[in-house]
């Protein structure tokens, strides 16, 4: 096994030893979907047609926006940053397996609750399984970019979770997940489509536009990894300026051109 | 092949407008322990981050083991170990997986060995933020020579540790370099550097003010011998006589106690005179200048 392939190990298993991980990870978009289902799928029947892909976007925003950042972010306070850099570890292994170890949990989630809703829910399973997974990997990689960058960019673990934040309620309030982003006034929608949450549940949902929509989810990924090596800091206090750290606004330039097609 | 391990010329640092280190020169050998001194904010940190490669001097020249510390980083990763003050490792991953995780990015198999010689032995399934500071010390130590480095840098490793530990850590340090090891030690506890250095640069205000062997530095100074004597009548508490080459200093805890710049001098002339009185010693202590009050009297005169 290499020595990246072992610190994903490491970070998966810190993963399920990390009582807050465990909760951001499993125990809150778990209990989340429990609830959701049982009172979204009552009030608006259709529901249980998004409700696989709602839960899967909500689960990942989740684990890389609230738990990733978070945990980079204090690693780097503690000064298990600099530990890893004296010993050899380099930045991008730093970014990357967290990332890769969080897609596992993530994937466990997103089965659990495709099963469920499948059993319990009457959901139907996806028509493409293979698209499916596709969507899923681009959407995961793009909410992964955008927390790993959310972490480089935060000037400390009190403002990593507002910054996230940011990102976090827009995406599940206009994103399409709880209801179909058509239902939004022009203004909010157009604010939606710089979210990657919108541009997952068209993916999803395939049809027209589906493909500019996973573009945009993998242009996203690679602009938002790109900008996060770019500005990635070791040191405990960041001393990046703020000028250079907008530059991360970059990562959404994706989404916006997605909108003109 | 250097006959220097660590190499500084001109060293310069800055944050912003303000110098950290000024102009900074040098040099460590092979094998020896050298410690780096200084009051807080001296720039101790600026120094060692730039040689561990942690930072870049803003001008002058660094050097280790011959190489760049910033430029080849990774060829000197499996030459060099260094113990940070606040060494931060990921609180889940226990001492087993920390060895053997460092290990693989330094490119060689965990040595388990160097946590067992350090204590480790019977914790290596615990998890880090589960150990006491002391066996987090350890740990840290235990990172930085398992892969059996030339140059361990140590910032401040005994640093709120117990006696007991701090004199593990000692011996442990001066066993590494029994073996060869040169050490590189930043340290706030003067009597830590006496002990354990063979050389030691004091750092005031970002320059150097001071480099010797530690015998050498206390001589350097004003070098006055303390001399604290109690005696079975008092007479000498009661009388204060003054003494050739000497200053009375307070009288404390029935001693009375005396500066001199020529002891054999200055005790012959208090001897003779508790003979003439008939008075008896009852404890009589010499003391040469410590490491610390020279580097009090350093740094004291290069503050004024």
């Amino acid at each position: 096994m290499n020595t990246l392939a072992h610190h994903v190990l490491y970070e998966f298993k810190a993963g399920l030893r990390d009582k807050s991980q465990l909760l951001m990870n499993y125990l809150f978009p778990l209990l989340f979907f429990t609830l959701v289902g049982a009172i979204m799928t009552r009030l608006d029947p259709s529901f249980k047609d998004r409700v696989i892909p709602a839960m899967a976007i909500f689960s990942v925003m989740c684990s890389y926006l609230l738990s990733m950042p978070a945990g980079l972010v204090t690693a780097r306070e503690s000064g298990v940053l600099r530990s890893y850099r004296i010993s050899g570890v380099p930045s991008w292994s730093t970014l990357a397996a967290p990332v890769v170890a969080s897609i596992g949990h993530m994937a466990l989630v997103t089965l659990i609750v495709a099963g469920v809703s499948v059993a319990a829910l009457g959901s139907a399973v996806p028509a493409s399984v293979a698209l499916f997974v596709l969507v899923w990997l681009a959407m995961t990689a793009a909410y992964a970019g955008l927390g790993a960058l959310i972490a480089v960019v935060s000037p400390s673990s009190r403002a990593v979770n507002l910054i996230a934040q940011v990102v976090y309620i827009p995406s599940i309030m206009l994103g399409g997940l709880m209801m179909p982003s058509g239902v939004l006034p022009p203004a909010l929608e157009a604010v939606a489509s710089l979210l990657p949450a919108k541009h997952a549940m068209n993916a999803f949902a395939g049809g027209e536009g589906a493909a500019i929509s996973l573009a945009a989810l993998v242009a996203g990924a690679i602009v938002s990894f790109a900008l996060a090596s770019w500005l990635f800091e070791w040191d405990g206090t960041n001393s990046r300026a703020w000028p250079l750290r907008l530059l991360a606004l970059l990562a959404l330039a994706p989404y916006a051109v997605a909108m003109f097609f | 092949m250097t006959d220097h391990v660590v190499n500084v010329r001109g060293f310069t640092k800055r944050y912003g407008n303000a110098i950290a280190v000024d102009r900074m020169d040098f040099s460590m050998g092979r094998g020896e322990i050298f410690a780096l001194l200084g009051p807080n904010g001296a720039g101790k940190t600026s120094t060692l981050e730039c040689i561990e490669g942690l930072r870049r001097a803003d001008s002058g020249n660094i050097s280790v083991l011959g190489l760049d510390p910033v430029r080849d980083s990774r060829r000197l990763m499996r030459r060099v170990g260094v113990q940070l003050q606040a060494q931060g490792l990921p609180g889940a991953m226990t001492v087993r997986e920390a060895l053997g995780f460092f290990a693989r990015y330094r490119g060689i198999a965990p040595n388990y060995s160097a946590a067992e010689r350090l204590g480790l032995g019977g914790r290596m399934g615990v998890q880090a933020s589960s150990l006491s500071t002391g066996q987090q010390r350890r740990l840290a130590l235990a990172l930085a020579i398992q892969h059996d480095p030339e140059l361990v840098i140590l910032d401040e490793p005994t640093a709120g540790l117990d006696v007991e530990t701090r004199d593990e850590l000692h011996a442990i340090v001066a066993e590494l370099r029994a073996g060869g090891t040169s050490i590189l030690l930043a340290t706030h506890d003067m009597a830590e550097a006496e002990k354990l250095a063979d050389r030691a640069l004091v750092v005031v205000e970002g320059r150097k003010a001071a480099e010797g062997s530690p015998r050498e530095l206390t001589s350097q100074g004003e070098g006055r011998t303390r001399i604290s004597i109690s005696t079975a009548r008092g007479g000498l508490l009661r009388v204060e006589p003054d003494f050739p080459h000497s200053e009375r200093l307070p009288s404390e805890e029935g001693y009375c106690r005396y500066r001199s710049s020529k002891p054999a001098a200055t005790l012959s002339a208090l001897l003779a005179w508790l003979q003439d009185s008939g008075d008896d010693i009852v404890d009589l202590r010499v003391e040469r200048p410590s490491l610390e009050e020279r580097f009090l009297e350093i740094v004291r005169r290069k503050a004024s």
